[in-house]
């Protein structure tokens, strides 16, 4: 693989998480650490319209891990160079070099690197590698019940899902051109005129 | 944002005040000869050498505090070619050696008298080095709050304040020298001005960018408020500091040329001020690690 990317489908999500719990039961993580994690975005009020009260309440969920970007900025600031890219194109954490300095955590737009207290390293998302060299998909992509998730080569994806475009709570892609495609959910037109919410932000924050 | 961030707040003033101390330690070189043979050498608290090596190892150490695995620390300067985290590392590495070197040199008072000069106006250069490698650290682009001229300039402004303050404060304790009427006036004199011109520069700089986090709309899922709750209480008390501080400083300039009659008061008088200074700078420290927020999730 040159250039391993997931595709999500924002419309097809209903934020059951399978795909977190599979995460950290494949991975064994630890309590805190999540490599995967669904934000619930909402937004929305109540208006008047003449004399009826009509509201525009919308509400979507996106899951995330890391982007395995084709400019990573993790990579690029670790003193240590405990992050490198392999020649799968899946950018992982050497454990051996890591001093947990947590500096990739805080540029990192997608919240991917955690700590883990337990080791005193930084941990993330390695695409499932070793279900990858067995021909299989990353953990999370095959637990969704609703299939909203989907994973392979980034042109195929392009190919077979579009060029789609990014929504929030995601940055403009050009700061570190992430492997992902998204189908943008049918409501998230609404977060241009309105200020959305992630409505479990006490679970999701420390990431 | 990030836990252990105290020890960064610590890690970065101190270094930052040690590249400040030898900065005009090394002016004070060029500028007033006699001043710079009376100050103290060797294993001397009173030494700007011997202080700034102390208290760069204080720094260092403390630095360690924010890692998970302090051990894989000798990993830190892998990666010099595209880190700026990795060349800050090595920034430390240097200044430490050139503080060392100006320690050495002044102690064994070596016969080719062009190592003193020399030892100086390296430690002066990786000084600057230093500091700004930590600006550019926190310079990224994924962290707009960061990313903006306010952090090199207050980093340096933190540097120049604390330097100056703590070179006027170390002369001072130098009470034997003034005895001996070795320190000149005119030195004090003009640090007090440039502390002073200083402290309007960072009041200004403060004010300026506080203004401008407020007209800045959150890029990333965190509602953070820099104009209310504790942020908002804790910038207003550093400027009330500050305001105090530029004051205190003044008046200290104007009672100068009465410094032989009271000279203990003014000592305590100074050390007052420089008490502000650090305050004022931790808070200042505080919050920018506060004013931590990024784009994206």
């Amino acid at each position: 693989m040159n250039r391993p990317a997931f595709y999500f489908d924002a419309n097809a999500c209903s934020g059951c998480k399978t795909c977190q719990i599979a995460c950290k039961d494949k991975n064994d993580l630890p309590m805190g650490v999540r490599w995967r994690r669904v934000y619930e975005v909402t937004g929305g009020d109540w208006e008047k319209q003449g004399k009826a009260w009509v509201n525009n309440i919308y509400a979507y969920n996106v899951s995330l891990a890391c982007m395995h970007c084709e400019d990573p900025v993790c990579l690029k600031v670790c003193p240590t160079k405990a992050i490198s890219k392999n020649e799968n194109g899946i950018v992982d954490i050497d454990p051996s070099l890591c001093m947990g300095c947590k500096y990739c955590a805080w540029v990192c737009p997608y919240g991917a690197p955690q700590f883990n207290e337990e080791t005193g390293i930084m941990t993330k998302c390695n695409l499932c590698a070793d279900y990858i060299e067995e021909g299989k998909n990353p953990t999370c992509v095959d637990s969704c019940p609703m299939r909203a998730m989907d994973f392979g080569e980034y042109d195929d994806l392009v190919l077979k899902y579009g060029k789609q475009g990014d929504i929030y709570p995601l940055p403009n892609r050009h700061h570190t051109e992430p492997s992902i495609i998204v189908n943008p959910h049918r409501n998230a037109d609404h977060v241009a005129l309105e200020q959305p919410e992630i409505s479990n932000l006490e679970e999701v924050r420390d990431a | 944002m990030h836990n252990n961030s105290w020890s960064l707040v610590l890690f970065t003033l101190l270094s930052q005040a040690c590249a400040g101390i030898m900065i005009f330690f090394a002016a004070t070189f060029f500028i007033d000869q006699q001043t710079f043979q009376a100050i103290p050498r060797g294993f001397n608290f009173l030494a700007p050498g011997f202080l700034a090596l102390l208290i760069m190892a204080i720094a260092v150490l403390l630095s360690f505090l924010h890692l998970g695995k302090p051990l894989h620390a000798v990993n830190a300067v892998n990666h010099l070619s595209s880190s700026w985290l990795s060349r800050e590392i090595f920034a430390v590495l240097i200044f430490g050696i050139s503080v060392l070197s100006v320690f050495l040199i002044r102690m064994v008072e070596p016969s080719q008298e062009w190592l003193i000069p020399a030892s100086l106006i390296f430690s002066a250069i990786s000084g600057i080095f230093l500091v700004t490698s930590i600006s550019k650290v926190y310079l990224i682009k994924t962290i707009p709050s960061w990313n903006s001229w306010y952090t090199p300039t207050s980093f340096f402004l933190s540097a120049l304040i604390l330097g100056s303050a703590a070179t006027v404060l170390l002369f001072f304790s130098n009470l034997g020298i003034l005895e001996t009427g070795f320190i000149t006036p005119t030195l004090i004199f003009s640090l007090s001005w440039a502390l002073s011109i200083l402290l309007s520069i960072e009041t200004i700089v403060t004010l300026i960018f506080h203004a401008k986090l407020l007209r800045k709309s959150p890029a990333g899922i965190e509602r953070i408020s820099f104009n209310t709750g504790k942020y908002n209480t804790l910038h207003l008390i550093r400027i009330f500091i500050l305001f105090v501080a530029l004051f205190f400083t003044l008046y200290f300039i104007f009672r100068l040329p009465g410094i032989s009659d009271n000279f203990q008061a003014h000592i305590r008088f100074f050390a007052m001020i420089f008490s502000l200074l650090v305050i004022e700078e931790t808070i200042g420290r505080s919050q920018f690690y506060a004013s931590y927020y990024r784009i994206g999730v």
